[in-house]
């Protein structure tokens, strides 16, 4: 990237120059990030069409505040920030009282089934975890953001973190050890094409 | 003696290379406890393929374009190239409106320097003369129209209705929307028995342009522009006859009669 926040500073013109600079390296990037954007809306939202959607709206606010983004920082940590807001958004509106979701309904995961059942088992426990639990672990241990980035995302103390993915892992492991029930299990649609 | 922080950092690769080490000599002695460990790491690793399938998915296009003609606006906006032959000739036919009645705008003079809202009227412009032969893209087809509904009350704050515009002889073949200069750009699109293109973009402003000229009525498209309780809305279709001018008419009476004040 072309340019920093000591840049920034040295003057109004140069800061014109550096942000315009900026903007137009970026969007390859963002781009790129997007099939990061679908798993992450995937998982929250739990159903295909709804989750592209949340991701159009985010990339529609990224885009129009791309000059908040600071060059040198975690551009996927920081469209994630934006993509949680949009789903919080979306919630606030649909329940107004501003509960999230407690239902979970199974997901399913893809065919190619044939090896790694270890993987597999890890996958479908996986889904069975309520929604908060899945979030952190999708950030820190699938998506291998830092401790401090999860905690602005989800909008958490960075200690808060720390014990939810404690309590997530420990959740993964109990589920590893529950068979899942076939009555929760959801149409493969719903979660993959 | 290891705390539960120490794990979960020693599991996530967050120590430094010495603070790994005394965690790994002590798990040595604590084989209950490396136990435990070494399934939380299997379980991290295994973790790292869910979504995998999701990764590997195509993108769909409406995703990319979101980012492609943002960023098409931005390089305008910002100077970073000269505006292409195409593009300044939408622009100037974004700018074309027909003057008299109805409240259209019409003035006489083309700014050099198009502000905000006008560079947002030569992108739905561009738009439209880049993909108006063979349909505009929708990323909600007609029997997705609640969605769309629900779409645009939230990037625009506010309902906006679709006109039936069967009545003219256009079938509605859907909607989307696109980023522009930092709005959403609603987009309705409807087809002709000829195969010819209507499309209603509209899009949240604080006011209308200063200035809008007619420029030019050789282009083969016809368009129509007007600011109205907070939005501005643009008409364009490729083409122009007596049916186009009573159809627009008939968008324009349609938002004045059924848009809720913003």
């Amino acid at each position: 990237m072309a340019a920093n926040g000591n840049q920034h500073a040295q003057g109004q013109g140069w800061q014109n120059v550096a942000v315009a600079r900026r903007t137009s390296e970026v969007f390859p990037l963002i781009e790129a990030e997007i099939p990061h954007l679908r798993r992450f809306a995937r998982y929250v939202v739990r159903d295909v069409d709804r989750a592209d959607d949340l991701v159009q709206e985010c990339l529609t606010r990224a885009i129009a505040k791309i000059h908040t983004w600071t060059p040198g920082t975690n551009l996927r940590a920081w469209l994630f920030v934006i993509l949680k807001n949009c789903h919080i958004n979306v919630v606030r509106r649909e329940r107004p009282s501003g509960e999230m979701p407690t239902d979970h309904p199974m997901l399913n995961v893809p065919a190619n089934q044939d090896a790694h059942i270890n993987l597999l088992e890890v996958r479908d426990a996986y889904l069975r975890l309520s929604e908060e639990h899945r979030e952190v672990l999708l950030l820190v241990a699938i998506e291998g953001l830092r401790y401090e980035e999860a905690a602005a995302i989800l909008k958490l103390p960075l200690g808060t973190v720390r014990s939810r993915l404690s309590r997530a892992r420990q959740a993964l492991r109990d589920a590893l050890e529950e068979p899942a029930p076939m009555s929760t299990i959801t149409p493969l649609s719903r979660v993959a094409r | 003696m290891l705390s539960d922080d120490d794990i979960q950092d020693y599991i996530d690769g967050r120590l430094d290379p010495e603070a790994h080490a005394a965690v790994a000599l002590e798990l040595l002695a604590r084989r209950d406890l490396a136990a435990k460990v070494d399934t939380l790491r299997r379980q991290n690793e295994a973790l790292k393929v869910v979504g995998q399938e999701i990764l590997d998915e195509p993108i769909p296009e409406r995703l990319r374009s979101a980012v492609r003609q943002a960023a098409a606006a931005h390089a305008d906006a910002a100077g970073e190239r000269r505006l292409a032959p195409r593009l300044a000739l939408a622009a100037a036919i974004a700018l074309a409106c027909v003057a008299g009645g109805l409240g259209w705008f019409a003035n006489e003079l083309l700014r050099p320097r198009p502000d905000v809202q006008e560079l947002i009227v030569a992108d739905v412009a561009d738009a439209f003369a880049f993909y108006g032969s063979q349909g505009y893209p929708v990323d909600f087809p007609p029997e997705r129209t609640a969605d769309f509904a629900s779409w645009i009350d939230r990037s625009l704050e506010r309902q906006v209705p679709r006109p039936d515009l069967a009545p003219f002889g256009y079938d509605y073949h859907g909607g989307r929307l696109i980023p522009a200069e930092g709005v959403s750009i609603g987009v309705f699109q409807f087809a002709g028995a000829e195969n010819d293109r209507l499309v209603v973009f509209f899009w949240r402003a604080q006011a209308a342009p200063a200035q809008v000229e007619e420029l030019s009525r050789r282009t083969g498209i016809a368009a129509r522009f007007w600011h109205d309780g907070g939005l501005s809305f643009a008409v364009i279709s490729n083409a122009r006859n007596p049916v186009f001018d009573e159809t627009a008419n008939a968008v324009f009476s349609f938002f004045k009669t059924n848009l809720d004040s913003g």
